[in-house]
């Protein structure tokens, strides 16, 4: 059997074997699908958008959770306890291994975020079938799943660079601050950009630090998380996204890239 | 010990608990003025740290300044708030408003809100119109906000021309009622005269269907025995 395929089968036994992850799954499946239909009722009349904000939301912490508590948890104890050596054996390779632990790891991430998809869509189908058309505006069947794929996609490149930071921290306590550190960064940065560079702030920021701003703006893909949220909740065409999956699968490949030339240079 | 005496242990100790952090919570904060005078001190927190917090989640950001808008006038409205700091409280209803907005400039609650609300509180109108206004350009498929905006405008603001401004827009809108064209043109004869709102009639009877140009032309022949009389 193919060393990578076998790692990614073993990795994805092993992950749904967690009771972490069965946690996850039981919240993306019933408990994010009724907080959101509970917490709409107290809105006036655009409770259907305010659902697909609870599930944004939501599918994001737990994305960040399963990269903090499985991901972390898992290639620390291989890389920090030695478990690799397990699966470094010949004819497996480092990069074999380290391939398959990513795709193990990602596929476990499809398999949350598409039971998240079947929950997302069981609130829009209850939306679609029991709202009247202003409290469900610009909502549509196929909205929640979109979503869901979206957070997908978006965390593989945080999934890459968390197996970087893995396989070049030096203990798990490290790799589990700059984890959460990368999860923060990933979290606030381009919503901190987008809010910066809004017009109501700019009116107050010196034109020095407008040009600042907006450079470092250019290090991030131009459509985010938040505004792909929006979109999906009113209903609003989404544009860029061809450049948006190109730059998210840029800076995956390139973490990844990163992650497999330290990993082949380092002491085990 | 008997073997079930440690669950039982455990169970008495979650429930008394959970029973102890019960008490206090309720106890805390039992509708004093103080604690509400002491949140009314404080204000919403700023735009950019909230930015921080809320991430890609915008939208829950938004949804959340919108229940502060409903805590902040249920306590305004029940005089929970002592009297000389209620127009601090009506300013950071405001600011909630404005959050929302920034953070979900599509959100019809933060507008239906801020009609409902803010415009009739006394010297709000200004804010609030300008905040109709900033969301009938995200909402381009909805007449109603720049409607209201524009009824506020001449009605509180006695701004005829920004109501006119307000009123063309919402006559523009899909599904607009018959009310918004003629309103506009009558505040656009009062504002800018007689030639701009036949103008702006006429454009509206060459992009409506043909079930409307009845109702068009109806207003045009009032229009123009209007500033007919007026000028006698």
């Amino acid at each position: 059997m193919n060393p990578i395929w076998q790692t990614l089968r073993f990795t994805v036994i092993e992950i749904l074997q967690m009771r972490a992850f069965r946690g996850l799954l039981l919240i993306v499946l019933l408990i994010l699908p009724l907080a959101a239909v509970v917490f709409s009722n107290l809105f006036l009349l655009e409770m259907g958008k305010v659902r697909i904000d609870t599930l944004a939301a939501g599918e994001r912490i737990i994305a960040a959770l399963y990269i903090l508590v499985i991901v972390v948890s898992l290639i620390g104890s291989d890389i920090a306890r030695g478990t690799s050596y397990l699966f470094l054996t010949p004819p497996n390779t480092r990069r074999d291994y380290l391939i398959g632990r990513f795709l193990g790891v990602t596929t476990g991430l499809f398999i949350l975020m598409l039971c998240a998809a079947l929950g997302g869509e069981a609130v829009i189908t209850l939306s679609m079938i029991s709202d009247i058309p202003t409290y469900r505006h610009g909502l549509d069947y196929g909205n929640g799943a979109l979503l869901a794929m979206f957070v997908f996609y978006q965390h593989i490149s945080v999934l890459a660079a968390i197996m970087f930071i893995c396989v070049w921290a030096t203990g798990t306590a490290e790799m589990m601050v700059f984890s959460f550190g990368m999860i923060v960064l990933a979290w606030s940065l381009p919503a901190v950009l987008q809010a910066m560079q809004s017009r109501e702030v700019l009116q107050h920021v010196p034109e020095s630090v407008a040009v600042l701003l907006k450079s470092i703006s250019y290090l991030f893909p131009k459509l985010n998380g938040a505004e792909i949220a929006l979109a999906l909740g009113h209903g609003l065409p989404i544009t860029g996204i061809i450049a948006h999956v190109a730059e998210h699968s840029g800076y995956a490949l390139f973490m990844f890239g990163l992650a497999l030339y330290t990993f082949s240079k380092r002491d085990l | 010990m008997r073997a079930g005496a440690p669950n039982f242990i455990s169970a008495v100790m979650i429930i008394v608990g959970m029973m102890g952090y019960s008490y206090g919570k309720l106890n805390s904060y039992q509708g004093s003025a103080f604690s509400y005078a002491h949140m009314i001190q404080a204000g919403p927190s700023p735009y950019l740290f909230q930015s921080i917090l809320a991430g890609p989640a915008r939208g829950l950001a938004a949804d959340i300044n919108v229940l502060n808008v409903f805590t902040l006038y249920d306590r305004i409205s029940h005089h929970t708030i002592p009297d000389k700091q209620l127009d601090i409280a009506w300013q950071h209803l405001s600011t909630h408003l404005q959050t929302a907005s920034n953070f979900d400039p599509y959100f019809w609650d933060t507008y239906r809100l801020t009609a409902g609300l803010l415009a009739f509180h006394k010297g709000s109108a200004d804010d609030a119109v300008k905040l109709m206004e900033k969301g009938s350009q995200y909402r381009s498929w909805d007449w109603e906000t720049p409607f209201i905006a524009g009824f506020i405008a001449h009605s509180i603001l006695k701004d005829d021309q920004l109501a006119a401004r307000l009123m063309k827009t919402s006559a523009t809108r899909p599904d607009a009622p018959s009310l918004a064209f003629g309103l506009a043109a009558r505040f656009l004869n009062k504002t800018t005269g007689e030639n701009e709102a036949i103008q702006f009639l006429q454009y509206m009877k060459t992009v409506l269907p043909r079930d409307w140009h009845k109702a068009i032309d109806r207003r045009l022949k009032r229009l123009k025995q209007e500033n007919r009389s007026d000028a006698k």
